[in-house]
């Protein structure tokens, strides 16, 4: 039961972020994807994902993460975990 | 299209930008980048308006202000710039800094963004140059949209005030001049306050006038003895006596040729409200409610005006001179339209070239000219500075000046150049001195400078403009030409009421 329900609420963080992307950037990425991996992900894209995922998620970012996440595994994690 | 550009980076691909996107904006791409932009005279034409968000810190305010003097010193005269200020000082120090902004703008117009609902976020400033938290985009949109409705909406042009329990508290018939509520504490400060707002109000632009039962000397005399903020110099056509306000507006509407779409009727009395709205359908009104009427009034975006021209300072002059005018009429009922009672108003009308000096003028005219404008044709700044550049046109401003006074510019005609042909494509007059001859003497001055030619009109009737205009155009100088869709063409020729109009100016 517990493991199929963290499957389920996995699944919506994964769909929340795709939409994110799709929102943001009007990109269709999948879990590999990573910055400069689309035109439309370049830094300043990809600051505007963080932003979207602290509006959307309820959540911030220090410094450092902010700098630092830029790979869709890499946001998902940190997302994840502060939720 | 808008533009909002700023001193930092706004993100531009961000999604929260949606409303504005919605609203035809284009977002700044480049950071900090407002100063060429604004510099750049192509942009200054794209863009009906443009915004600027401007953050003031420690490290960029010197500079910044520096800039912000230069735009107020050398675009003031251009329309339509919107210039938010945020600042991470207190505010005191900011108040202390923007000191220079008081009073020495006209045009350009500035907001302060409120401290408390902007949110600042260091990591943002640091890493991507935007210095809010990503929230505070929505809550600029916001305030940038309204801004809009208020640039696109028509102010009103007429407040009429009811007396008793409007611009006072109690009823002067009953209470006496001694007792009624006004004053500068409790419930007189009401009142006191919204007479300091009209008087805003008129230095704008808004005329003001009043429709109210009462004996009209009391009236003034109450003025007069409370030392009230508002006095008898401060109406234009008041009408008070007992007669119905119906009757009494209508005959203000009329004596300043001001439609009740325009204007906006103020009073405490339900009934009386509901008896003028009954005769005067399309009339505005707010009922005065001592305890809401500040919030009604600040919701009211056709209250509210960014520019100011000099016109607009003028216009109460303008309409005292109609009022004048209108009172001379009546007494001299018999002799009207005789050319000898012409002669009297010793009028001058010189028609003049459009030049950067008048331009926004003219550009006012074209934009709110209703009753007596033959195509209602509305050009963006662009289209008609492309009409004045092009040789193919000819443009003339009308200035008049009678024994009242100096009324300044208040028509234009606009006409296309062909072979062997005109075609006047603009022709308006502002309507308070419509029947004075001017619109006669301009079709007169045309055809004097286009002898042996074809002279065309264009009439394109429509709601805005379809009272008025007929009857100018049942006039023998005029026959029809020609019928489309939308537009109707008249030919012009010469006539015996055109020389009648020739006689009264020369």
């Amino acid at each position: 039961m517990i493991a199929n329900h963290s499957m389920k609420q996995k699944k919506s963080l994964i769909n929340n972020l795709n939409n994110i992307f799709k929102k943001e950037l009007k990109i269709k990425v999948d879990l590999n994807s990573k910055l400069y991996d689309f035109n439309q992900w370049d830094s300043l894209g990809n600051f505007n994902i963080l932003l979207a995922c602290e509006k959307k998620f309820g959540i911030k970012f220090t410094s450092k993460e902010f700098n630092n996440l830029k790979s869709f595994k890499e946001i998902s994690k940190v997302v994840k975990r502060k939720l | 299209m808008h533009l909002l550009t700023s001193n930092f980076n706004l993100l531009h691909s961000n999604s929260s930008w949606s409303l504005l996107k919605k609203n035809n904006f284009h977002i700044d791409k480049d950071f900090d980048n407002f100063f060429l932009l604004i510099n750049d005279k192509k942009v200054l034409e794209k863009y009906e308006t443009i915004h600027i968000i401007l953050n003031f810190n420690y490290s960029n305010k010197n500079e910044l202000i520096k800039k912000v003097k230069y735009i107020i010193k050398n675009f003031d005269k251009i329309k339509n710039i919107f210039i938010y200020i945020s600042s991470v000082f207190s505010k005191k120090k900011s108040e202390k800094l923007f000191q220079f902004l008081d009073k020495k703008t006209k045009i350009i117009y500035f907001q302060f963004l409120i401290h408390k609902e902007i949110k600042f976020n260091s990591r943002n400033q640091k890493f991507i140059k935007f210095p809010y938290e990503i929230r505070t985009i929505e809550l600029i949109s916001d305030v940038i949209c309204k801004n809009i409705k208020i640039y696109k909406s028509k102010p009103y042009k007429l407040i009429i005030l009811d007396c008793d329990n409007t611009l006072w508290g109690g009823i002067l018939d009953e209470d006496g001049v001694k007792n009624l509520i006004f004053s500068n504490n409790a419930e007189g400060i009401i009142y006191k306050n919204f007479q300091i707002f009209l008087k805003s109000l008129k230095d704008k632009g808004f005329i003001l006038s009043i429709s109210s039962k009462n004996n009209e000397k009391n009236v003034w005399k109450a003025m007069k003895n409370r030392q009230m903020i508002l006095q008898k110099k401060d109406f234009i056509n008041p009408k008070i006596n007992w007669l119905e306000k119906d009757l009494n507006i209508t005959k203000i509407l009329t004596n300043l040729s001001l439609r009740a779409e325009d204007t906006l009727f103020i009073d405490d009395n339900l009934i009386e409200i509901q008896k003028v709205k009954t005769s005067i359908k399309s009339i505005n009104y707010i009922q005065f409610n001592k305890k809401t009427i500040f919030k009604t009034l600040n919701e009211d975006l056709r209250l509210k005006k960014f520019k100011i021209l000099k016109e607009d300072k003028i216009k109460y002059k303008q309409y005292q001179l109609k009022s004048s005018f209108e009172d001379l009429k009546e007494k001299e009922k018999n002799k009207l339209n005789t050319l000898k009672f012409m002669k009297s108003l010793k009028q001058k009308v010189k028609l003049i070239n459009f030049t950067k000096k008048n331009f926004d003028r003219a550009f006012q005219l074209i934009h709110k000219t209703n009753q007596f404008n033959l195509s209602l044709n509305r050009y963006n700044n662009f289209e008609l500075k492309n009409i004045i550049n092009n040789k193919d046109f000819s443009t003339k401003l009308v200035d008049f000046k009678d024994k009242f006074g100096d009324h300044g510019l208040i028509g234009l005609y606009i006409y296309k150049k062909e072979k062997n042909s005109i075609r006047i494509i603009d022709f308006l007059l502002s309507c308070r001195i419509l029947y004075r001859g001017i619109e006669d003497y301009m079709i007169y001055s045309i055809l004097n400078l286009n002898v042996n030619k074809n002279i065309l009109i264009d009439y394109k009737p429509s709601i805005l403009n379809n009272k008025l205009t007929p009857l100018f155009l049942k006039k023998d100088f005029f026959k029809i030409y020609k019928k489309t869709n939308k537009t109707k063409i008249f030919k012009i020729s010469d006539s015996k009421s055109l020389n009648e109009a020739k006689k009264i100016f020369n």
